[in-house]
């Protein structure tokens, strides 16, 4: 069984500066597992800039600061697989891992890195009632499919959570010609940096209702109608108070940890 | 790129010439256990669904038990095919290569109060024929299932229970009847039934309109679950009502599918079998359904009544339970027939006409033997003779997962898809879905794929693997993007090139 002193589980920006950081403290014998195509993780398809302004102190696009890191990867020769599926981590840290060239093999790690980023929480997980048709994307989905592949999910939009993805897609969604109708917000507050709610809410004119949440979708193949009402301090939502809008496209963002 | 080539080219139109000897309206689980019976014969039969793919109504929302069979009233058809259903499923299964487990059933008494009940449901279940049935006590029941509520006094114990995934148990039987020689065209709305007579022997026969061409048949079996009402009035006189009754379901993560390991009910009342919780054949927690009438044969939208109702429900006869690890929520519809039986057979004053009508309840563990019985009524009507080379066993998708590493290696060799993780959550390859895609009435949308492969079921719920597996229908079938759908219509995922992107 091949051994290395530190194996890495994902490739974005965490097991990246892990194993930079490793590297540089003098572990030699490092693999990073990424299961997708490239290395980077979810910050390649985060083109809005921002990033590396305390690291870098300079403003980066997302793929713009993974590649920093990528790129000392690469200059100290760490070792790195590609489309490679981790499956299980034994107790006495021996990783089995999966792809297409090398089949199912294991690994024997000295230490083991968990740098799996996050999930996002499906709708169902947040008991948000409705129809279930297609047209309903977590924020992390939407932007992958309109940043990576290129694809637009909808015209009409309608985005549930304030926390900085669910802003940034809103924004994102505006230029690329859709008409985002509400960001509504669960909490009294935004869980989002303030300037995101300025540059990506309040310079478009798109409506922040804190202390909403959606109380249905409509529609029975795409999406056509999403409901939000008002919540009281219990979380439930208020009676009365229901707005309605019709859309192609509700987003729901919230992220939960991997495991 | 490895190349693949669809072993079997699907129809998407029937040919107007042909008088079928029997149409089959609906693919959900009772039209196709039926279309599979059938195809043992030397008939000509197609099966018409209005979806773009088979188990798209009832059969594919409700709580995928196999029941042990002492609900049903005693001499009901119920009771009769539930209990013929659940002997016959566990030879069907290994048939059909589909996970079927008999983890037995708790009937959970917790009032003092309501012990006659017990009694009545075990005399019942006697009466019906289901065998093993046991009354157990507090501590017989606490100690084969510890996380019971504190308030249990006794449980009705049926070890015959079982667990299926009733996606693979239509898709199967659909697909094995598909091998067999039936036809199945989808997206085929049956419009009007016109009673006509056949110009050669004179017998009655019956043309079907539809928004996908005419059909001609001498039989029609109506399959059509919550609409069988709606077919059965548009020929007799006779009529019959199918209230679709909603019920919500919640399921939970798979780290808390062990919660309980038996299906656990409350005591059953007038509305149906009650709230059960329930580990599933692929290892999540099941909670549910609720029972709420509606009017609206397509209304299987959840609401937040319904969810919060059951969740309220559910706590009552199982202790702790970890609702708050829900994964999805999701309403089925089941098609209640007033009298709370099922139709079966020929319609008085409409011949020819079949009915399979009220198929709620035990309907999906009823499959089989529904099947069984109007395959031998047809047998009989159409004077049918067996086929020579009938095949009833059918190979279902390589699950990688049961295998060794080694052979795992093997297979990869072979075919590298396999060694591709498209849903990370179920683990599921990029192999699996191929094979899902080209085998016969293979999948052509995402609802498509996850039903037959679990791609896109696990706690994600789709997030991650959607873009991978629409990249691979897109190949594998050569849709655009634009053009792929999430359950068949208009539910395409993506409608158009973002700006200064070349289509």
């Amino acid at each position: 069984m091949t051994s290395y002193d530190i194996v890495i589980v994902g490739g974005g920006p965490a097991g990246l500066a892990a194993a930079v950081a490793a590297k540089k403290a003098g572990t030699d014998s490092i693999l990073i597992i990424e299961r997708d195509k490239e290395l980077g993780g979810i910050l390649n398809q985060c083109i809005h800039n921002g990033f590396g302004l305390h690291t870098f102190k300079e403003e980066l696009t997302g793929p713009e600061y993974a590649y920093r890191f990528i790129q000392q990867v690469y200059d100290l020769g760490i070792e790195y697989k590609l489309d490679t599926m981790v499956m299980d981590i034994a107790e006495d840290k021996t990783v089995t891992a999966m792809n297409r060239t090398d089949g199912m093999f294991q690994i024997k790690a000295g230490a083991v890195i968990l740098a799996m980023g996050c999930r996002e929480r499906p709708r169902g997980a947040l008991n948000i009632p409705g129809y279930r048709p297609a047209g309903i994307y977590s924020a992390g989905t939407a932007q992958r499919l309109v940043n990576m592949e290129g694809y637009m999910p909808g015209r009409e939009v309608v985005i549930l959570g304030s926390g900085d993805i669910g802003l940034i897609m809103a924004r994102r969604m505006t230029f690329e010609g859709a008409i985002v109708k509400v960001v509504a917000e669960l909490m009294p507050f935004s869980g989002g940096l303030k300037r995101n709610i300025v540059q990506c809410l309040d310079d478009y004119g798109i409506p922040l209702k804190l202390s909403h949440t959606v109380v249905d979708i409509e529609g029975k193949e795409r999406v056509s109608a999403v409901t939000i009402a008002e919540v009281g301090p219990d979380m439930k939502p208020i009676p009365g108070t229901e707005e309605r809008y019709t859309c192609d496209t509700p987003a729901t963002h919230c992220c939960s940890p991997q495991d | 790129m490895e190349t693949y080539r669809p072993l079997f080219v699907l129809k998407w139109k029937g040919d107007e010439s042909v008088l079928y000897d029997v149409i089959i309206i609906g693919a959900g689980v009772t039209g196709s256990a039926v279309a599979r019976e059938l195809s043992r014969y030397k008939l000509n039969v197609c099966v018409l669904e209005k979806e773009e793919d088979v188990c798209c109504g009832t059969s594919k929302a409700n709580s995928a038990i196999v029941h042990a069979g002492f609900d049903a009233a005693e001499g009901s058809l119920m009771a009769r095919f539930n209990v013929r259903g659940n002997e016959m499923m566990g030879d069907l299964a290994k048939d059909l290569d589909i996970p079927f487990k008999r983890n037995g059933a708790m009937v959970v008494c917790i009032h003092e109060s309501e012990k006659d009940g017990l009694k009545d449901l075990y005399n019942r279940g006697i009466a019906n024929g289901v065998k093993e049935l046991k009354i157990l006590n507090r501590e017989e029941c606490l100690e084969i299932e510890p996380n019971l509520s504190d308030k249990v006094v006794a449980a009705l114990y049926a070890p015959t229970s079982g667990i299926i995934c009733p996606f693979m148990l239509n898709i199967a039987m659909a697909e094995n009847a598909n091998v067999n020689g039936v036809e199945f065209f989808f997206n085929t709305k049956v419009e009007k039934l016109t009673p006509d007579t056949c110009k050669k022997c004179g017998q009655p026969i019956w043309k079907i309109r539809t928004n996908n061409g005419e059909y001609k048949t001498r039989y029609v079996i109506n399959a059509a679950g919550v609409y069988a009402d709606y077919f059965h009035n548009m020929v007799s006189e006779k009529k019959i009502h199918i209230t679709p009754r909603r019920g919500d379901y919640c399921l939970l993560d798979k780290t808390v599918g062990n919660h309980v390991s038996h299906t656990i009910f409350p005591q059953p009342t007038k509305l149906g079998k009650g709230v059960l919780v329930s580990p599933t054949i692929h290892g999540n927690l099941i909670v549910g359904p609720t029972a709420v009438d509606i009017e609206n044969k397509e209304g299987n939208n959840t609401t937040a009544a319904g969810i919060a109702d059951l969740i309220a429900k559910a706590g009552d006869h199982v202790r702790n339970l970890p609702i708050r690890q829900v994964i999805t929520s999701f309403a089925g519809l089941r098609a209640h027939e007033d009298h709370h039986e099922f139709i079966l057979g020929e319609v008085e004053d409409a011949p020819h006409f079949i009915d399979c009508a009220g198929i709620e309840s035990p309907g999906l563990t009823s499959s089989p033997a529904i099947g069984e019985y109007i395959g031998q009524m047809m047998k009989e009507k159409l004077g049918a003779e067996e086929k020579e080379d009938w095949v009833g066993t059918r190979k279902g998708i390589l699950n990688p997962a049961d295998l060794s590493i080694e052979e795992r290696n093997e297979l990869i060799k072979k075919n590298p898809a396999y060694g591709r993780i498209i849903c990370r959550c179920e683990s599921v390859t990029e192999g699996e879905i191929i094979d899902a895609i080209h085998r016969p009435l293979g999948a052509r949308s995402l609802d498509g794929v996850k039903r037959r492969t679990r791609a896109g079921m696990g706690r994600c719920q789709a997030g991650f693997c959607s873009p991978r597996t629409m990249e691979i229908i897109n190949r594998e079938l050569g849709l655009p993007l634009t053009e792929i759908t999430k359950s068949g219509g208009d539910s395409k995922l993506v409608i158009e090139r973002t700006k200064g992107v070349e289509a």
